[in-house]
Parts: C-alpha cells; sequence; structure tokens
C-alpha cells in the first residue's frame, strides 16, 4: 500500500511537471506578444522600452532556458514574478487561492445540504414525485448558464428583493481580519471578530449558492444512482429479509455506502470549481483564482500563467490519489500492487 | 516678478485657482466620509507614476500626487494652471521651459518641496524605461537652478511639455522618501530602482490623498492628507473597488453600496434615466474608436487607393453608430478628440466630418476602377471596449454599411492582444481599434497617426504629412499651431488611412448625495473638491 | 465555465458506472423500455422539435437574422417582433431559429468525435493493459489536470475563433471522461467468462477486441453522449465569451446569450436563447437518464 502510494506521489511529480510543461509551450505558442498586452501603443514602438522590458522579464532568453528557469525557481520553492501584479507568484497565490477555497466550499456546502437529501428521497421513492422533482431540479442545475444566472439572482435577490448583500468579499468599510489563513470567515473567527465574521458569512452566500447550481445537480444524481445501487444489494434484501424496517435499512446500511461515491464526485468536481469560478468572480467583484487565471491569460503573464498551471495541477491530482486510495479502502476487490 | 518678465513668451497665472478650503459646516475638521467607487481596475498592474500606464492607476497618481501644472478644467483642456508651480516661462525658441515653485509647500510625509524633487521625479520617468518613459523622450536635462526653481532643457521646441507634465506619470515625488524605499533616478534606474513593489502599497508624494493599500482585483485604499497645501480635502477616505462587471457596478450603486459607479455602459444607464437615487455625470471622454486601412498595395490593391478609402468615410454612417452608445458619443474626423486644440468644438468637426453620402461614395469607387466593390477582411479584438460597446456591434454595422456600396467585409475576430500583436507587426489589411490619450495634447494624437505608431503599422509614410505634424509640435503659439492642427486633420480626411468611429462620451454614476464630482478624461476624477453629505 | 472544467455528468459515470450489462439485454428491448418512459419521449421530441425547427429557419423565421435597424435596438417583445430586437436591431426569434443550424451540430459532432476517440484509447488502454495503460491513463490525467480554461484560451488566441477551432478546442478537453468509462467496461469485461471463453476457443485478438469487447462497452458510452449533448451546447456558450465561437454576424445560441449578459434591463436578449439552451439541455438529459435506467439493469431490481 505505502509503496503504491509512493509510486502515484512520483507519477505525480511526472504528471504535474507534465502539465506545466504543456502550459509552456502552449502558452508560448499564442501568436500574442507580450509586450502589447503590457505595453501601451507609444511605448511598444520604443525599441529602448521594448528592449527594457523584455531584459526585466527575462523574454530576451532562449525559450528552454525560460523552462529552466521556472524548474530551478521551483526547485527553490519559488514561482517567479507576476507581469501582472509586479510580486511574486507565491503572494499572489496566496491571496488569490483563500478567497476561491472559502467560495469553491461554500459552493460545495450548500451542493451537499440539498442534493444529498434530495438524492436520497429520489431514490426511496423511485420514480415517484420527489424522483421526477429531483431529476429536474438537478437537470435545471446542470444546464443552466452559470454566468447569465449569476447576473439574474443578483438583480432578484440583491436589487430587487433586497434579500442579500451585495457582491464582493466584504461590506464596504468593513475591514478585512487580520491574515491569518486568507479565509476571511476563518481569520475574523480566530479573531472573535464577530461583526466582520457574519459581514464575510453574508457575502458568501448568494455567489455560493450560484457556483452551487451545477455542482448540486451533480450531487443529486449520483447520491440517486449509488443510493438505488446500495438499496439493491443482496445484504439489504437479506436485512429486508429479515423483517426490518425500511428506514432503519436506509438510515443504517444504504446510506453509508451511498454517500461515498458522492463525495468522491464533490473532491473531483472541487478541482474544476477552484479553476472555473470566472464568471462567478467577475460578476461578484469576487478576487479569486479564477479572475486571477484569466487575466494573466489574456496579458500573456507567462510566469502567472505557468504558477496557476502548476498549483491548479498539484491540487487535481492531489485529490485524484485520494479518490483511487478511497476506492480501494471502499472496495476490497481493487488491489494496488 | 520683474526677473520673469521680458521678451520671452509668457504664459503665467497670477493666482493660485483654488482658493483655501473652508471646513464644511457640520463636520469636524478631523471627521469627514468614506467616498466608495466602483472600478474596474482589471488593467492595472502598478501603481508607481514612473511606470503606470492605465486608467485606473493614472486615477490614485492623480489624487495622490500633484504635478507642476494642470489642464484648468475638462472643459478648458488647452489652458494651464499652477499647481506645484507658481509661475513659468518659455524660450522663444521653445526649448527651455523655467518654472518657479509654491514655497512652503511640505510632502504628506513631511519632506520640505523642493527643485530636487522635480528634477528626481522627471528623470527618474525618463530612466526607468517604463511603459510611460517615452513622454520624456523631448527632455535633455533638468537643470536645478536655486531650490524654488528648476529648469527643463528640451531637444527641440515642443508645445507640449505643459501639457505632458500635467498627465500623472510627471506625479512630483517625495525624492527623500522614494529614495529610502529604493527608488532612483540613475541613468540605469530600470535596472536600479528597486521601489517597485513598495510604491504599490504607499505614495510618496504630497497630493490630496495617501495611498494606504492596494489589494489587486479587490480594493484601493486612500486617506485624505491632513497636510496638503490646499488645506484637507472633505472626503476623508477613499475606497475604489474593483468591480469588473459594468451590470454588477449599476446595481450596486443604485442600491447605495456605492458613492460611485465609473464603468456602467451606455444601454444601462439608458436604463437609469428616471431613477431618482442617482445623478448621472455627463463628460467628454477623448477616446476614440477607429478602422486603420493599409496603405500598401502589395497587401491590398483596392484599399490602398485614396478614392476608395474616402468612399468608406463616406459610406459608414457614423450617426448610425452613435445610436448604437444611445447618443452616448460625438464623432471627429480622425483619431483626433473633440476638445482638443485644433478640433476644440464639434463645430470644428462638423465642418472637416466627411459627410455621410453612399451616392458620392458609389461614384468615388467606379473613379477608383472598383464600381462593383470587392472584399477585404477587418480584424477587431474581442471583449468589450472602453467605450462602453463592443469592437464585435461596431465591426458588424460597419460590416453591413459597407455591403450597400458593395464592398464585402468579412470579420476576423481576434482576442484582443492577439489582434494588437499582428497589427504591430505592420501586416494587417484593416483593423478597428482604440485610442486612448497618453497626454492631452494634439502632438500625441498626430504622433500617433503620422509619425511613428500606426503609420508604419499602416505602411504610411508621408512625407508632407510628416513635415506638417513636426511643424505644429513645435509651433508654441497656440492660435498659429490650432490653425495647423486644422489643416493636418484636412489633409487626413482627404488622404489618411483613418476612418474615426465614435468618440465616446463618459457617463459616471453617481449617488445624490455627492456633489462636486466631475469627470476629467486622463485620471476619471479630482476627488479633493468632493463632498459627501 | 464550471462545466467547461468538469464535463461533470462524464466524471461521475467514470466513477461510478458499474461493468455493463448490456450484453444481457437486445438493443432493441432497451429502446422500448426507454420509450416508455413519458419524460424520455418528451425529451426525444423537444430535440426532434429544435432539429426540424433549425432545418426548417429559413422558411419559418419571420426576419433577416443578420439584417441590422439601429432605429429599432433592444426593442422589448412585441407582436411584430416576438422576441423582442438585439443591441443591433436584429429580430432575436430569427437569430434563435437560425441559431440552432450552429449550435446542435457543433454540440454534436463533439460529442460523436469525443466519445469516438476516448473510447477507442480508453479501450485499447484496458486491452492491452499494463505499462500502455499506465502511460496512457497518466496521459487521461494530465489533461485532466490542465486548467481547461487556459487551454481553451490558448487555443481560442492561438487559432482565432471560428466554429471548427471552438470544436477542436472542446473536443481536447471533452474526450478523456469517455477514455475513463471504456477503460473501466473494458477492464471489467476483460474479466467475465464470454471473453474468457472467446480466448479458450483461439480466436484472435483483434476479433476479441472489435467483436465482443467493445459493442459492450459502448453502452454507458451512449448514455454519457446523450447527457453531454446539453452540456456540450452550454459549453460552445462558454467558448463564445472567450471570443471563441461562431464569427458575427453568424447567430448562436451561446454568442447571444453572451451578448445580452450584461444588459440587466433588457432581459429578453440573454433569456430566450439561455432558454433554449436549457430546453435542449435538459431534454437530452431526459432521454439520457432513461437510457442509462434501461441498460443497466441492476437499478431496475426493485
Amino acid at each position: 500500500m505505502s509503496r503504491y502510494v509512493a509510486r502515484r506521489l512520483g507519477l505525480m511529480v511526472v504528471a504535474v511537471l507534465g502539465v506545466t510543461l504543456i502550459s509552456f509551450v502552449i502558452s508560448h505558442a499564442v501568436p500574442a506578444d507580450p509586450i502589447v498586452s503590457n505595453l501601451g501603443q507609444q511605448a511598444s514602438q520604443r525599441p529602448e522600452i521594448v528592449q527594457a522590458f523584455k531584459e526585466k522579464w527575462g523574454l530576451d532568453r532562449p525559450l528552454h532556458l525560460q523552462y529552466l528557469a521556472f524548474l530551478a525557481n521551483l526547485a527553490r520553492g519559488e514561482l517567479g514574478t507576476s507581469i501582472n501584479t509586479r510580486r511574486a507568484i507565491t503572494k499572489d497565490l496566496a491571496q488569490f487561492l483563500p478567497a476561491t477555497l472559502e467560495l469553491a466550499t461554500t459552493a460545495v456546502l450548500f451542493a451537499l445540504a440539498a442534493g444529498v437529501p434530495l438524492g436520497i428521497f429520489a431514490a426511496i421513492q423511485r420514480d415517484g414525485p420527489v424522483d421526477h422533482v429531483a431529476r429536474l431540479v438537478s437537470l435545471v442545475g446542470v444546464s443552466i448558464p452559470i454566468f447569465w444566472l449569476a447576473t439574474v439572482s443578483l438583480v432578484l435577490f440583491y436589487a430587487t428583493l433586497h434579500w442579500t448583500v451585495g457582491p464582493g468579499r466584504l461590506g464596504p468599510q468593513v475591514d478585512a481580519p487580520a491574515r491569518l489563513t486568507g479565509l476571511y470567515t476563518v481569520d475574523a473567527a480566530v479573531a472573535a471578530d464577530w461583526k466582520t465574521f457574519r459581514d464575510a458569512v453574508a457575502h458568501l452566500v448568494l455567489p455560493g449558492l450560484v457556483l452551487a447550481s451545477s455542482v448540486m445537480g451533480l450531487v443529486t444524481r449520483v447520491t440517486r444512482s449509488s443510493m438505488l445501487d446500495a438499496l439493491s444489494q443482496d445484504y439489504l434484501r437479506t436485512a429486508r429479509a429479515k423483517g426490518l424496517p425500511e428506514s432503519g435499512i436506509v438510515a443504517r446500511h444504504a446510506l453509508k455506502n451511498a454517500l461515498i461515491p458522492t463525495v468522491t464526485v464533490l473532491g473531483l468536481a472541487y478541482g474544476g470549481l477552484l479553476s472555473g469560478a470566472v464568471m462567478t468572480e467577475t460578476i461578484f467583484a469576487w478576487p479569486g483564482l479564477g479572475r486571477y487565471a484569466f487575466q494573466s491569460a489574456v496579458t500573456n503573464d507567462f510566469p502567472a500563467i505557468m504558477g496557476v498551471t502548476f498549483v491548479i495541477g498539484v491540487m487535481y491530482t492531489l485529490v485524484n490519489l485520494l479518490v483511487d486510495l478511497l476506492y480501494g479502502w471502499l472496495d476490497p476487490q481493487i488491489r494496488y500492487s | 516678478m520683474n526677473r520673469w518678465s521680458g521678451p520671452a513668451i509668457r504664459v503665467l497665472i497670477a493666482l493660485a485657482v483654488t482658493g483655501p478650503s473652508q471646513p464644511v459646516l457640520g463636520q469636524p475638521a478631523g471627521g469627514g466620509k468614506t467616498l466608495i467607487m466602483a472600478l474596474d481596475q482589471s488593467d492595472v498592474k502598478t501603481l508607481d507614476p514612473g511606470r503606470e500606464f492605465e486608467f485606473g492607476a493614472a486615477f490614485v497618481d492623480l489624487n495622490t500626487y500633484d504635478t507642476l501644472v494642470a489642464h484648468k478644467s475638462p472643459k478648458e483642456l488647452n489652458t494651464f494652471v499652477p499647481v506645484l508651480a507658481t509661475e513659468w516661462k518659455i524660450s522663444p525658441d521653445g526649448k527651455e521651459y523655467t518654472f518657479k515653485l509654491r514655497p512652503n509647500v511640505k510632502h504628506a510625509s513631511g519632506n520640505p518641496f523642493t527643485a530636487d524633487d522635480v528634477k528626481f521625479s522627471l528623470t527618474r520617468l525618463k530612466t526607468l524605461k517604463g511603459n510611460p518613459g517615452w513622454m520624456m523622450d523631448p527632455l535633455k536635462e533638468v537643470v536645478v537652478i536655486d531650490p524654488m526653481t528648476v529648469k527643463t532643457v528640451l531637444n527641440e521646441s515642443f508645445a507640449d511639455w505643459l501639457a505632458v507634465l500635467s498627465g500623472p506619470n510627471s506625479a512630483i515625488m517625495d525624492a527623500k522618501l522614494a529614495k529610502e524605499h529604493g527608488a532612483s533616478d540613475s541613468p540605469t534606474a530600470d535596472k536600479d530602482d528597486k521601489a517597485e513593489e513598495w510604491l504599490n502599497q504607499h505614495s510618496a508624494g504630497g497630493g490630496p490623498f495617501i495611498l494606504k493599500s492596494w489589494q489587486k482585483n479587490n480594493v484601493i485604499i486612500m486617506e485624505r492628507n491632513p497636510n496638503y497645501w490646499k488645506g484637507p480635502a472633505k472626503i476623508a477616505k477613499i475606497e475604489a473597488r474593483d468591480v469588473p462587471s459594468p451590470a454588477t457596478q449599476k446595481l450596486q450603486v443604485e442600491n447605495g453600496d456605492v458613492d460611485v459607479a465609473l464603468n456602467v455602459t451606455p444601454d444601462l444607464v439608458a436604463a437609469m434615466r428616471n431613477n431618482k437615487n442617482v445623478k448621472i455625470q455627463i463628460g467628454q471622454s477623448l477616446d476614440n474608436m477607429y478602422m486603420g486601412m493599409t496603405m500598401d498595395p502589395a497587401l491590398h490593391p483596392e484599399l490602398a487607393k485614396k478614392e476608395v478609402r474616402q468612399a468608406i468615410r463616406h459610406a459608414v454612417d457614423r450617426e448610425g453608430i452613435i445610436k448604437l452608445t444611445n447618443g452616448r458619443a460625438v464623432i471627429g474626423p480622425a483619431v483626433y478628440p473633440i476638445g482638443v486644440l485644433g478640433l476644440e468644438t464639434q463645430a470644428d468637426a462638423d465642418r472637416l466630418n466627411p459627410k455621410y453620402d453612399l451616392a458620392k461614395a458609389k461614384e468615388l469607387l467606379a473613379r477608383a476602377g472598383v464600381p462593383n466593390g470587392f472584399k477585404f477582411p477587418l480584424k477587431y479584438g474581442t471583449g468589450a471596449s472602453p467605450a462602453g460597446i463592443t469592437y464585435e456591434s461596431v465591426a458588424q454595422k460597419v460590416q453591413s454599411d459597407l455591403k450597400k456600396i458593395g464592398i464585402d467585409v468579412q470579420l476576423v475576430p481576434l482576442e484582443f492582444s492577439v489582434m494588437l500583436t499582428q497589427y504591430r507587426a505592420k501586416g494587417e489589411i484593416a483593423v478597428i481599434s482604440y485610442n486612448q490619450p497618453d497626454y492631452i495634447g494634439a502632438s500625441d494624437f498626430t504622433g500617433q497617426m503620422i509619425l511613428h505608431t500606426w503609420a508604419p503599422r499602416l505602411r504610411w509614410d508621408d512625407p508632407k504629412a510628416k513635415e506638417m505634424a513636426r511643424k505644429a509640435d513645435a509651433e508654441i503659439d497656440p492660435k498659429r499651431r490650432s490653425g495647423m492642427y486644422k489643416e493636418i486633420l484636412a489633409y487626413l480626411v482627404e488622404n489618411g488611412p483613418y476612418v474615426n468611429l465614435v468618440q465616446g462620451k463618459a457617463e459616471v454614476v453617481v449617488r445624490p448625495n455627492i456633489q462636486g464630482y466631475e469627470y476629467l478624461p486622463l485620471g476619471a476624477a479630482r476627488i479633493y473638491p468632493v463632498v459627501k453629505n | 465555465m464550471a462545466a467547461l472544467s468538469a464535463s461533470p455528468a462524464a466524471t461521475v459515470a467514470a466513477r461510478i458506472s458499474g461493468p455493463a450489462a448490456a450484453s444481457a439485454r437486445e438493443g432493441r428491448q432497451v429502446w422500448k423500455e426507454v420509450f416508455r418512459n413519458p419524460m424520455a419521449v418528451a425529451g426525444a421530441l423537444v430535440v426532434v422539435a429544435w432539429v426540424a425547427v433549425s432545418a426548417l429557419a429559413p422558411v419559418v423565421a419571420p426576419y433577416d437574422p443578420i439584417d441590422l435597424n439601429v432605429d429599432n435596438r433592444l426593442a422589448p417583445p412585441s407582436l411584430a417582433h416576438w422576441l423582442g430586437v438585439d443591441g443591433l436591431g436584429r429580430d432575436v426569434l430569427s437569430r434563435l431559429l437560425y441559431g440552432g443550424r450552429v449550435s446542435l451540430p457543433v454540440a454534436a459532432v463533439v460529442v460523436v468525435l469525443a466519445s469516438i476517440f476516448g473510447t477507442v484509447y480508453g479501450g485499447l488502454a484496458a486491452y492491452l493493459g499494463s505499462w500502455p495503460d499506465e502511460v496512457a491513463m497518466r496521459v487521461v490525467d494530465m489533461v485532466l489536470a490542465f486548467p481547461s480554461l487556459i487551454l481553451a484560451m490558448a487555443i481560442a488566441a492561438a487559432l482565432g475563433p471560428s466554429i471548427q477551432n471552438s470544436m477542436l478546442a472542446m473536443l481536447v478537453v471533452w474526450w478523456p471522461p469517455y477514455a475513463r468509462v471504456a477503460r473501466g467496461q473494458v477492464l471489467a469485461l476483460k474479466a467475465r467468462d464470454f471473453v474468457a471463453a472467446a480466448q479458450a476457443l483461439g480466436l484472435g485478438e483483434r476479433r476479441i477486441l472489435l467483436r465482443h469487447i467493445l459493442p459492450n462497452a459502448v453502452a454507458p458510452s451512449l448514455v454519457l453522449m446523450a447527457m453531454d449533448f446539453g452540456n456540450a451546447i452550454i459549453i460552445t456558450a462558454a467558448l463564445s465569451f472567450l471570443g471563441l465561437g461562431a464569427v458575427p454576424p453568424t447567430p448562436e445560441w451561446g454568442a447571444m446569450v453572451a451578448e445580452g449578459r450584461e444588459l440587466v434591463a433588457q432581459w429578453w436578449i440573454a433569456t430566450f436563447p439561455g432558454v433554449a439552451i436549457l430546453m435542449v439541455a435538459i431534454a437530452c438529459n431526459f432521454v439520457g437518464d432513461a437510457l442509462r435506467d434501461a441498460i443497466d439493469p441492476r437499478l431496475r431490481i426493485r
């Protein structure tokens, strides 16, 4: 088992480096010059300014040396400096990643809270009214364009009904809590600053729900089908034959087994949420990783593109490994060798 | 005063323009309110005045630093008033500008303001070789005559020098403080200067506000400078929140969560006209969207013909494009904003503008030998433009207009930086692009259109136009100069490679309790006179 | 964009669907089963209706979809323009009808190509086993681990917007889940008796793979495809948002939603194409759901 994990970790390093290499090649293959996206039109016609820019960002070096420089940085635990923010990318990520983590986690919690019960009841009453509602809700959730949902929900719940607070991580004139984790809710709670805590939570609700919409459909679906699966297992039939009450069967036996795939799927969807929250972040003025990645890409900020790719690659492969281990633990038939 | 009179051309404004500030009744001297602004800061890369070149950054530098001189008002851009310089004179050959500095001014740090600060700031801007560094191309050296007098010596006569010095990049820094944090004005400052990261979080100047923090993609916070030489501002704190979505900005200002929304698009503003919870402040932006066409017959034999380009200028329905902005735009004859010297008023523009006339356009095409039209590809950037309408909608309008005279336009959308890269590589047949002024002076526009930016990209090398532009840029008599630019514009309409498409207006949405907010074309607004009731 | 990176249905199916059992059931039987489900019938009807209407757009559309009229821009729905007018003064209904001619075929082609490539790739990997399987799966991991946003944008920027390029960008991020599903199926089937029997009979490898394993592995991919079709339409929309999609003035549903996304007061511009996308996506999912229920007999025991 430990040998298996070690081998997977080794493969993970290879995979992540592969990802960064692909990312490097692709971003340099794009026929856009970082000069035009980072210098003004007049400046980009002045050879001495263009030269100074190239020297400063190492763009005058051959491509393979640029990639080696990235690897050398990586070995020192650094990711280089962003052209866009003019500071260490590790600092940028320390700022943007927690914002997105907080949002994505909220979304996942919402999705679980709504999707799991819905999925369970849908499975218990298969083809009954709850099942149809669950199916409809999950399909709508998966099918709705998220940037449109974000705008509509802001118009409705914030501007028209005044049920929620506005965009951003905190309200106007509320200062961010002293930085510990970068997660405002956690930092505020640690500082026992409950006013800021409430404000941070209030700001998470609407974007969290919007982002949860797609995941919720997923959770409902997976819970339903794995629940159906679990309910049809032999040992449950035995339990039923013994005359145990149905509710007890569901609660004690089926549920435990049915929830595992749900958690797994969430783990995988989580990676997608981290990199894919661009629309929600743009509309909700959320200073997160998605917008950072987007800006890096449109301005050909090579160091930042590499940094984002690296971090997302690491997180994705880690989650993947955990999921696989979880499966082995669940299903003794799968053996790792 | 005598020392300053004589044969030299004097541009002298006697008094400080703005009177001393009176504390607002009911507000304690140290009190005041926070002004909350929604501003798209996606573009901001740095706040260092020697390096920044973005709209959002200009706003911060304009409010945290002072300049030697300033444009008188958004409506009188061609007149300059004293700020840190109290008076100045220009030598008859137009090469030397001598400034007398305002005495007893202290920077926010308490350091006294002297001629050394001027020398340091302007020299650093030049030697950093940063994005705005080229604006110091005319500068040969800065000479400190005495602590309160400084002379800038130019390589040759340059009439827009005061315009350059009014821009946010020419911010006067607190040299002592900046040097303590790694700033340098050495000839190799591009390598020696280490102050950028510090200047992104702090201002080193003496403006009405002090930069407190910048969190990228989140918020910029400024606080009032209690020692400001004109007296402290009425607004105690500015919280400029980064809100990239115009629709979100609209909802926030309607809801009262922000006091000022800067990037609300025309169609969204149109839907707010009857809302009593907001005021719409209209200002004239100097930004232009234009179409550039190649002059090289090898790239496109038809477009390279003068008559064809004239025909296109007569066939584009520019009134229709204004309708796309809900009337929130004007149109001038070239990529040269209305309001700048030479094109001071709408009447000037109307005299020079090519008229919408399909019959004439067809006649011109026939004269060029292509009565049945032709095809050409038109490249443009995807995404929003600063004008509030997309390049895409304008491109589709141009396509539909030119179809009426038989010209078949093939639209080629490209990611914006890809489009710019290809444009810069000088191989494009036709593009739709955009211009925001770098400084508010006529030479900025002739420089790009004729001398060194777009002209080579469109392979336009016209010795006569260049000669006219150089002469006008050097002419220091404003009246004569204005006439020279009118001639250049007429020449451009006749011969040039540009079709000016639209010059936006700025509509800033503010809450009714905000007084004194006025749109500025470069730097959004000065918050110093703003009051929040 | 969440959809772009997750391709959730596929990921889920890859993770949870057990060994296929379609071999036990006749194909015809499955379809009969599907069409006994009223929701699936409704879904199929909606899809067929959209295909028909889009095909007939030149006949049924009231206006020219690319005809500009700036004097009538942003007019709300009325008798003359049932679904209102867009920012350039074009009839939204006409653009919607013509838009189906782009969105529907694009989605179909992407899903079909991705499933073919992914299934063959994953099937081969599993069949060969050992190190080829390992390498192939690490490649899949790599593609999945890649931030798809950056990938799609890079492709958009590198190739320039067009329908073909947008399909290519989608294909690149779309196939790996199919590879995983197919691999899982083949691995399970390899262990089954009939394959062992075929091997014992001395049948050739290729014959075993083509005649016995692949057909049995295809069933779950079919389910995925039905459910993915709706996703593909949504992702075309997301790519249009990034500037990779149909070249204007060609109408396309995703681009239409993107055009109206900031127009809070002119709700009709984004809403109607949004509803069209939603309708087709849901309809496809109904069919897919029913198909899965019919194929996987374990879910039918109760």
